[in-house]
């Protein structure tokens, strides 16, 4: 599991969260997927599972490739992950000090209903 | 002691009373809840009404009453009599009701007591249901180079009264950029689990009707229905019993 740079430029230096724009970069991003996160009805049925989505973007925020890597839940929920991350797009540039030009985020959505 | 039995003797011997060695059958045979009634007619228990079922064996005078207090008066009529009493507070809470239900026929009284247990839940069952569905949980990861970089998580019931809806698919994934590498796991119906489910559904048929049968019989003196008071749904469970 976890990203991969891609084809473009890797970011030779990985995320730090430690770094106070990168970890507020990083706020800024979930915060946004969270909330275009919209829960299904059928999600009340109290399903449990996983979906696993690969998000590559340019340094600007912008979508370079958004995949759905695997799921076990019913295809209404893992849509509704993958919308949530389509959703947020573009996300919030990447702080400038952070090397390379493009990156690549793996984003878990578990349900344990 | 001669004279004593002399007078004895004289005295007429008491006529045999027609019937007299037969235990004459009670006014009425079984009461029971108006299942019917009370289920077509919620709003009979809205008005804090019970509907009694009575089976009358002959023509009767009766009152029922409570402590001091006549719920209902009135004559029943030979066969099955449909009984109403309104009582202030019947369903406003839980309780139990000691009622006294007298009967006069020909200038003989019969008396029998009824107890009505009354169990009243307000909490709907479609309050039941949100929770239900409101005890999970969802987390959201955020990898980068295989490192947890982020991680959020919510409560359900969070998460359903902040937005709950409809899902659009995203579009055209091969424009976007998107693309479904793996398809989520199979939803289909394997052919095993399909004839499982039959057999058991034609098990579960055979049956039914006897439990139909069996919880009709139930009804008469344990019903469970609901209706709705101040826009809300109560739910009320009646329990009679007769001795």
């Amino acid at each position: 599991m976890g990203g991969t740079a891609v084809a473009g430029g890797p970011a030779t230096i990985p995320f730090d969260i430690k770094e106070k724009e990168v970890a507020a970069w990083t706020e800024a991003a979930l915060a946004r997927i969270e909330r275009n996160w919209i829960i299904p009805p059928m999600a009340r049925l109290a399903f449990a599972g996983q979906v696993q989505i690969t998000l590559t973007i340019k340094k600007n925020g912008s979508q370079q490739a958004l995949v759905m890597d695997a799921s076990s839940l019913p295809e209404s929920l893992a849509q509704s992950a993958l919308q949530a991350v389509h959703a947020s797009l573009p996300l919030p540039p990447l702080p400038e000090n952070v090397a390379g030009q493009t990156f690549a985020f793996t984003f878990v959505f578990v349900y344990n209903g | 002691m001669a004279n004593l039995l002399f007078v004895l003797l004289l005295l007429p011997f008491p006529a045999a009373l027609p019937g007299a060695d037969e235990i004459p059958m009670p006014p009425i045979g079984a009461i029971d809840l108006n299942a019917d009634m009370l289920l077509s007619r919620p709003a009979l228990a809205a008005a804090d009404t019970l509907a009694l079922l009575v089976e009358a064996n002959r023509d009767a005078y009766y009152k029922l009453s409570e402590g001091s207090e006549i719920l209902a008066t009135g004559k029943l009529l030979q066969g099955s009599n449909s009984l109403l009493f309104a009582r202030p507070g019947l369903f406003a809470d839980s309780q139990s009701l000691f009622l006294l239900f007298d009967l006069l026929e020909n200038g003989v009284s019969f008396q029998k007591r009824i107890n009505i247990t009354l169990t009243v839940d307000r909490e709907s069952e479609m309050d039941r249901r949100e929770k239900t569905g409101l005890s999970g949980s969802f987390t959201l990861g955020m990898f980068h180079g295989g490192r947890l970089i982020g991680f959020r998580k919510k409560s359900m019931a969070e998460l359903l009264n902040l937005k709950t809806g409809l899902v659009i698919p995203v579009a055209d994934p091969g424009i976007s950029g998107s693309a479904i590498r793996n398809q989520p796991a199979s939803q289909g119906i394997s052919l095993l689990g399909l004839g499982m489910a039959l057999a058991k559904f034609m098990a579960v048929k055979k049956t039914r009707s006897q439990i139909e049968a069996h919880a009709i019989e139930q009804q008469k003196k344990r019903l469970t229905m609901s209706f709705i008071r101040n826009k809300r749904e109560v739910r009320i469970v009646i329990e009679l019993r007769v001795e």
